[in-house]
């Protein structure tokens, strides 16, 4: 086989070289980095030298993946001139490149990718400060997910609405968020977001929409200025993309009123939410208006359910659903969709139960975008 | 992604587009799609016919180039999308900013063509 394809087998040509210590045209020296991106988005990182570095999930490995589905000793990870080589050790679960399970050592060229368990290895090669550099942007697009993360709201798991939810932050940062709160005795909030864009930028988007979402909430409840036609205007006046660095967002905002039972809902270039009742087909809910941002001086479409009893309502972002399988074919939101018509998992464990479906529509390792599901239950 | 231009009249580009409009495919056309669409100056026809997939970074794409050519007094017009883009389309409400056509002869009258 020649270099084109990343399988080394018994190719003479991309026999192990290694040079640990290259040298550019511009004289720099250039080092080899396996970078592991874990279901979190968080990174390890770690220069590879003339010793191949040993991965699996216990201490003792040059780097541990901490998970069920890595093998205590899973690949070993050398220096090869055109990147890394990856050698599978046998593990239970394999090492899959480019949808496949790879039998041979694999080569990876700057930038490709192996994935391991939910984990996905990647290499990266430029001269010392270049690497420093791609350090210091992972350690600020981690800083800004667990920020977003942090305005997140805890789960309510008492009293006659309850939520919970699921949150896998993808690597770049996908921008998505969401929050609930009671507004008052009365009233019960709650939204989701997708920023489109990933990164830094998109997470400080998020950041803001939930912090000004958050104040309006905080403050005595002005009639009609928390219907969700008026909160989504409010929010398209003050993120127009062009404002934004050229961003903007799907939002699903309602507002449940305890007393009459009745839900107000808005979606702004934003995929249904879907109510679900025992026995029932869901319900989708959705309204058709513009993203956030997109357009200045719109005026949302809204409409509003009767919420029967012991019924719920779940939201999730598109990364749920917008993913390409195992077997290369594109998902979409009906895959999702024949999930929820299923019969829900015992008390408790219906979003891990959807959680499993959206990573089984996935390929292995972590999710490309920001994946979120949450699940709002009425009595 | 890939898309081609071709000049159609002295005022107007058919953009035809390809492959799949997600993260990866936008990350690499979206300084060459902006400069040769939205710096051009013409009105666009948009050929979605050869695109598979769109994904919120290629709406963004599209949406940046449009505002740049309405504020130059230039339009955007969409022919030939597949059902499943048809569908992203009609989530985000596209047509109330980019008209949306079936067939290639609506596209171009609706430009006067």
């Amino acid at each position: 086989m020649r270099d084109s394809d990343s399988t080394l087998g018994l190719d003479p040509d991309v026999t192990m070289t290694a040079r640990p210590a290259q040298t550019r045209d511009d004289g720099e020296l250039s080092c080899t980095v396996l970078v592991a991106v874990g279901p979190d988005g968080r990174h390890q990182r770690l220069e590879v030298g003339p010793t191949p570095i040993s991965v699996g999930r216990i201490v003792g490995n040059d780097m541990v993946l901490p998970a069920a589905e890595v093998s205590r000793n899973h690949c070993r990870v050398a220096l090869h001139w055109r990147g890394l080589e990856v050698v599978d050790l046998g593990s239970t679960n394999g090492t899959w490149h480019d949808g496949r399970r790879i039998a041979a050592p694999a080569l990876l060229r700057p930038g490709e990718s192996v994935r391991v368990g939910a984990w996905t290895l990647r290499c990266e090669r430029g001269t010392a400060r270049e690497m420093q550099r791609a350090e210091e942007v992972a350690r600020e697009l981690d800083r800004a997910g667990r920020y977003v993360q942090a305005l997140l709201p805890p789960p309510i798991l008492e009293g006659p609405v309850r939520a919970d939810w699921r949150f896998l932050p993808c690597a770049s940062i996908g921008g998505d968020a969401f929050g609930y709160r009671y507004l008052d005795d009365r009233h019960f909030a709650l939204f989701i977001m997708d920023v489109a864009g990933h990164g830094a930028g998109s997470a400080l988007l998020a950041a803001s929409v939930m912090n000004l979402l958050r104040e309006r909430a905080s403050g005595p409840l002005a009639p009609g200025q928390s219907s969700p036609a008026a909160v989504l205007g409010t929010l398209n006046d003050s993120f127009q993309m062009d404002q934004q660095g050229g961003l903007f967002f799907s939002a699903w905002y309602g507002l449940y009123d305890l007393s009459t039972r009745r839900l107000g809902f808005a979606a702004a270039g934003h995929h249904p939410g879907f109510l679900c009742r025992a026995g029932s087909q869901p319900q989708p809910l959705v309204t058709r208006n513009p993203a956030i941002g997109m357009m200045p001086d719109l005026r949302f479409l809204a409409d509003e359910v009767a919420v029967p009893p012991s019924s719920r309502l779940v939201l999730f972002s598109d990364g749920a659903f917008e993913t390409i399988g195992h077997d290369g074919r594109q998902r979409g939101l009906a895959d999702l969709l024949a999930i929820l018509v299923e019969p829900p998992a015992v008390k408790g464990a219906e979003l891990d139960r959807l959680l499993s479906a959206a990573r089984a529509g996935a390929r292995p390792g972590p999710f490309d975008d920001d994946v979120c599901i949450l699940d709002i239950e009425f009595d | 992604m890939e898309f081609t231009v071709t000049p159609i009249d002295p005022a107007t580009n058919l953009v035809a587009l390809s492959g799949r409009m997600d993260s990866a495919g936008c990350e690499r056309a979206e300084l060459p799609f902006t400069a040769a669409v939205g710096s051009a100056g013409q009105n666009a026809l948009l050929d979605f016919s050869k695109v598979e997939f769109l994904g919120s970074l290629g709406l963004r794409m599209l949406i940046s180039v449009c505002r740049v050519l309405q504020r130059r007094d230039r339009k955007m017009v969409i022919f030939g999308a597949p059902v499943a883009v048809r569908e992203v389309f009609d989530t985000v409400a596209l047509d109330k900013m980019i008209p949306i056509f079936a067939q290639e002869s609506e596209a171009r009258a609706h430009l006067g063509l």
